[in-house]
């Protein structure tokens, strides 16, 4: 499992430089301009000319991930007029055609702006070098004890030539460092302005020719602090019918509604990142998650089967990493993943062992006792509710959050690796588990849940909040008494919905 | 790179000789006025100097201050002035409570007329 081991950087050594965003041959994963941008000896280039030059700001926008808590470092070179001016940003926000708003760690070849905090299209210069500045709720700002003289630590960077910058955002507060010095530190506590999460993005500024060039690019996600906690929610690729196995669009309302909860502002105490079309390029994505929740196609096809998944999920799950599984996402075959499985969530799909018949819910109970029941009243869906999972034996740890009794004709169907087996057909009038919660006893959390074959059903209230709690549960979080509160309208369950018309 | 504050907004870096009332809009995120679009006949591009007042002023400038009888030391229409160095300025017409319907026409990127 030495491999295992990379892929954990969010628990890494504060030594660990992180993971490279950057290939040094081309701008995968990144998108910009392509009158501007290119890759020229291992290094990312941007440049203007007299007979090339930008009319605003642009930007080169990685579009992997976002980010939230992280330590980025890069090297830059920065050459033209004095004047020449760039910036890395960071929690920004994509106000389209390759303009980005937000937090700058600001650099130029002149002798004055390198390293301050500047938000683009915002407030502005929030902290000038060699100060220490808390941005107050109100926005005024509040000087702390100063790092030093501005001029002095302009003569650690070296004007023309490469440098190294880094970044270090942890909740509120934000550090530039230049070749290892501090050159700012802000403190923003300005909540209806500051940002917490956003994206990433390398600037090509306005104005007279200039030449930039940034290499060794190289993030590492910091595992949130002050009781914050992070989901990842991943979204398998297009399957189904139209209204069925709605992956991103019902990762996309989840991941919705959890945020209208949490909000956005402020400092929430849930932060969430959705990564749709199944496992995520970002070779970050799960290194500071608290949690990760899988709504895709299972089975073989699961996207924690696929590579070296296997062992890098297992290996978060080791380390108290909740996860969800939903839907056919519960699936995995018994060789493979089958005992991960049991050891992560205390239960799974299990072939010629479980089926899927769709059904009404009937005689429906819940386990009130367990935080993910509260504020959900017991329910009657019709939807592709798989039965008999395979549970962990003895089942410590597991708590068999949503039961019914499935109608005997779901026990009559010809046997098959998904239909029906001698056990099920023995089990005529059994009360079955439909969703189930799972206590690790290392540590950590797991859930699983059968439904939401079909997209409708996220407009049930009950079944909706039953699931928004069992993510918060998952990710360490208490379950507010009356349960996660949210409102879905009907154009945004038909928002984000898979194109599944005939390919032509 | 110079920059420019605006009084109660913040500190903004804007690119050399970008057009004040262009960057007031781009970089500082104002609402100022520029009710003729930027060529020097209305006024309502109109902004004040607290610092960094450049002593140069086009003839277009001049002569529709002295038209419109604004007299006002430090009053000076930012669709004539470039920025060329740090500067702090004071918004004295916005398109907040002014009634109108826009902010006005977006200003060409070269100050217009060309200055004499």
């Amino acid at each position: 499992m030495v491999a295992a081991v990379a892929w954990t950087s969010g628990f890494a050594r504060a030594d660990d430089p992180g993971v490279s965003l950057f290939n040094g041959t081309s701008l995968e994963g990144w998108e910009g301009k392509p009158e501007f941008w290119r890759v020229e000896n291992g290094a990312i280039v941007a440049e203007t000319t007299a007979a090339n030059p930008t009319n605003g700001n642009t930007f080169l926008i990685w579009r992997q991930g976002l980010v939230d808590d992280f330590e980025l470092t890069l090297a830059y070179r920065i050459t033209g007029t004095p004047n020449a001016n760039s910036g890395i940003q960071y929690r920004s926000k994509d106000l389209g055609d390759l303009v980005v708003g937000g937090y700058q760690a600001d650099f130029e070849a002149g002798p004055t702006y390198s390293g301050i905090i500047y938000e683009e299209r915002g407030r502005g210069i929030l902290c000038q070098r060699g100060e220490r500045v808390t941005i107050a709720a109100d926005g005024t700002k509040v000087a702390g004890d100063p790092i030093g003289d501005t001029a002095e630590l302009q003569k650690v960077i070296k004007q023309g030539d490469w440098n190294s910058y880094r970044i270090v955002a942890r909740g509120p507060k934000l550090q530039h460092f230049i070749n290892g010095q501090l050159m700012s530190e802000t403190l923003d506590e300005q909540a209806d302005k500051r940002a917490m999460q956003g994206i990433l993005a390398l600037q090509l500024h306005a104005g007279p020719p200039m030449k930039v060039e940034f290499k060794d690019i190289q993030l590492k996600r910091l595992k949130l602090t002050d009781g914050r906690k992070k989901l990842v929610l991943v979204a398998g690729r297009p399957s189904h019918a139209p209204g069925e196995h709605e992956h991103r669009a019902g990762t996309l309302l989840v991941e919705k509604c959890l945020d209208a909860h949490f909000g956005r502002e402020g400092l929430p105490q849930l932060v969430t990142e959705t990564y749709t079309g199944g496992w995520p390029a970002d070779p970050t994505a799960f290194d500071n998650a608290d949690a990760i929740f899988f709504f895709a196609d299972g089975g073989d096809g699961h996207p924690v089967l696929q590579s070296n998944h296997l062992a890098q999920i297992d290996a978060l799950a080791k380390r108290g990493v909740g996860i969800a599984c939903l839907h056919y996402a519960v699936e995995v075959p018994k060789e493979k993943g089958g005992p991960e499985f049991l050891s992560w969530l205390g239960g799974y799909f299990e072939p010629h062992w479980s089926v899927n018949p769709h059904w009404t819910l009937a005689k429906t109970e819940l386990a009130q006792s367990h935080p993910i029941a509260r504020g959900v009243k017991p329910f009657e869906t019709n939807d592709e509710w798989y039965y008999h999972m395979r549970f962990r034996d003895p089942p410590e740890g597991l708590t068999l959050l949503l039961t019914a009794v499935p109608p005997n004709d779901t026990r009559e169907r010809p046997d098959g690796a998904h239909s029906n087996n001698p056990t099920v057909r023995a089990g005529t009038g059994s009360r079955e588990a439909l969703a189930w919660a799972y206590e690790r006893p290392g540590g950590g959390r797991g859930f699983g849940c059968t439904g939401a074959h079909f997209h409708r059903n996220w407009a049930h209230d009950d079944f909706r909040t039953m699931m928004l709690n069992a993510l918060v549960w998952t990710a360490g979080l208490d379950v507010p008494a009356g349960g996660v509160a949210s409102t879905v309208s009907a154009d945004e369950l038909a928002a984000n919905m898979d194109d599944k018309s005939p390919k032509k | 790179m110079p920059t420019l504050t605006v009084e109660g907004q913040g500190s903004f870096q804007v690119p050399a000789g970008k057009r004040l009332v262009n960057a007031l809009e781009d970089e500082c995120g104002t609402d100022q006025l520029h009710a003729c679009g930027g060529v020097a006949r209305c006024t309502t591009c109109r902004v004040e100097f607290v610092a960094g007042e450049p002593a140069a002023m086009t003839q277009a400038e001049k002569d529709v201050l002295a038209a419109k009888g604004v007299t006002t030391p430090g009053v000076r229409l930012s669709c004539q002035i470039a920025c060329d160095g740090d500067m702090t300025v004071r918004l004295i017409s916005r398109f907040e409570g002014s009634g109108r319907k826009d902010s006005g026409h977006r200003c060409a990127d070269e100050i217009q007329p060309s200055p004499t």
